[in-house]
């Protein structure tokens, strides 16, 4: 696949396959993130279609010289993500209370662990962990310096840690 | 060291971070940093196995054709056209002379930055859009304008240039005071239709604004990109009890805490106050009147120097900021842009920003706007 410079500058061109190329490697990576991050599969879906259709109509919001086209995508996923949040504000409690209540019975520990952490740890252990960005690129994509990606991913793990601890059929032994 | 000491170390270490010698000195003999060491290998692992048990995307390598983008209006049965596409294409043009929808722009000798200047008409302030004609940085500029009956948003974008003329592309919209205004300007005209304009060096044209009446815009050239890009013909000095603050840079011993682009003043307020977020790290409030809680910094032309808690900080900006020389500081940890400012796009705690507001209007439980 060619560099992130070179593939800005061909979709910039309208260069369909160039574009259909990122799409197949990063929408599918990108949908899931916002599964967890929104805990909502069809508005990950719309997220992600957000997200490329932006980047379609415009690619100069991707500078090469600030990060890697892959932080960039998963950053504005992430922001998009964020507004769905701020603007279904008044759903959020009930949905808090509905994922609390389902945790005692839940089968997939670390899926309702997740889901009981905020939107912004949630988020950093998966890009971390699952996606594996680099610490560079987290603080690209959080809009952060380095140093305060190392705290708040201590931060995160420590409370998904103690989360998983409760679970009555947790598999942690700390 | 005591594991509290290393604790964040520990998540570090499983990143494959580079940590401190003592510190891994430490993790190496102690069962507890170690058994959470495994403890977050355990949350890795399972959220990977997690991830990959996943129900399959719905964003399959097909979908994205849908999200191709649109044709303008002008292209839509361009393709298709029967009739000689020149002819069509001329009588476009002289249909658009017709309307008056068509200016022409001539570019300065030498000018390769457009200012933009728009202003509500009869009277209203001259809001000028600055945009650059070569290379492609800085080709579009948004704005959101609170005027005494609504907003005007505002979006010109730069098109293309033709020899000595420039074609520019205008949304605009009118919010009524009752109507929320969320997200930036582009976010707001998203639905909005574009119109395609050009301008004639100096020459003043008019359109209208769909519920507000009618907005002047004339189009100049530069050479350069201002360095105040809203107020492009002012000079170095401050005004007596201006404060200006132009892409602040934070440092606290000597590391930088906060690089921000873009710039606030305010003119005439004595007691004129910078507010700089930062997520993680709460608000820093820089005031040129001391007040309650207050640390004293100097203040030497685009340079502001304190101390606070214990740090030395050093504020560099890229004009003077201020007549006066010494200025009050103080930090809050816990503040949320989210919790105090009234503005939706500036009521987010996920990025850094800045703004120069009256230390009244910041010290209010409600941050209003100017």
């Amino acid at each position: 696949m060619a560099d992130d410079r070179e593939l800005r500058e061909r979709i910039r061109r309208g260069d369909a396959d160039a574009f259909g190329s990122l799409y197949c490697i990063y929408a599918p990576r990108l949908e899931i993130f916002l599964r967890h991050v929104l805990q909502d599969r069809q508005a990950a879906q719309d997220v992600t279609q957000e997200t490329f259709a932006r980047m379609w109509e415009r690619p100069n919001g991707f500078d090469p010289a600030r990060g890697t086209l892959r932080a960039y995508l998963f950053g504005a996923g992430r922001k998009r993500a964020a507004e769905w949040w701020r603007k279904r504000g008044a759903q959020v409690a009930a949905l808090e209370n509905d994922s609390c209540a389902r945790s005692a019975e839940a089968a997939a520990l670390v899926s309702d662990a997740l889901a009981r952490l905020p939107e912004e740890q949630r988020s950093l252990l998966w890009l971390r962990e699952v996606e594996g960005h680099s610490y560079e690129e987290l603080a690209t994509i959080l809009d952060v310096p380095i140093g305060t990606v190392r705290s708040r991913l201590f931060t995160a793990r420590e409370e998904l840690r103690k989360i998983w601890r409760s679970e009555p059929n947790s598999k942690e032994k700390v | 060291m005591k594991c509290q000491e290393v604790s964040e170390f520990v998540s570090a270490l499983y990143d494959g971070e580079t940590i401190p010698k003592d510190a891994a000195e430490h993790i190496g003999i102690c069962d507890h940093c170690r058994e959470h060491l495994n403890a977050y290998s355990s949350m890795g692992n399972e959220m990977r196995r997690l991830a990959s048990l996943e129900p399959e995307s719905a964003s399959k390598p097909d979908t994205w054709q849908q999200i191709r983008r649109s044709p303008a209006w002008w292209q839509k049965g361009f393709a298709t056209m029967r009739i000689p596409r020149i002819a069509f294409a001329s009588m476009l043009i002289v249909i658009l002379l017709l309307c008056g929808g068509l200016v022409l722009v001539r570019a300065g000798a030498g000018g390769r930055v457009l200012i933009l200047g728009y202003k509500p008409v009869p009277t209203g302030p001259v809001l000028p859009c600055t945009m650059t004609i070569v290379n492609n940085h800085a080709t579009t500029c948004s704005h959101i304008t609170h005027l005494s009956s609504g907003a005007l948003v505002f979006n010109a974008r730069f098109l293309r240039q033709d020899e000595d003329r420039t074609e520019v592309g205008i949304r605009t919209k009118f919010l009524l005071q009752t109507e929320s205004v969320e997200g930036d300007g582009e976010a707001q005209l998203r639905d909005v239709p574009e119109q395609i304009l050009s301008f004639e060096q100096g020459e003043s044209k008019r359109i209208a604004v769909s519920g507000m009446g009618t907005i002047e815009l004339t189009g100049n050239y530069l050479d350069h990109i201002p360095t105040l890009i809203y107020q492009p013909d002012e000079t170095l000095d401050p005004q007596e009890n201006e404060f200006r603050v132009v892409t602040p840079v934070l440092i606290r011993d000597q590391k930088v805490v906060v690089n921000i682009d873009g710039n606030s003043i305010s003119c005439c307020n004595a007691d004129a106050t910078l507010m700089i977020f930062v997520p993680g790290e709460g608000r820093y409030l820089i005031s040129g009147v001391p007040f309650e809680g207050a640390v004293e910094g100097s203040v030497h032309l685009g340079q502001i120097e304190f101390v606070l808690e214990g740090h030395k900080y050093l504020l560099l900006t890229s004009m003077p900021i201020t007549r006066s020389e010494h200025v009050w500081v103080t930090h809050e940890a816990d503040f949320k842009p989210s919790e105090r400012m009234v503005r939706p796009e500036e009521a987010r705690d996920d990025r850094p920003m800045f703004l120069v507001r009256s230390l009244d209007k910041l010290q209010q439980p409600r941050i209003p706007h100017s």
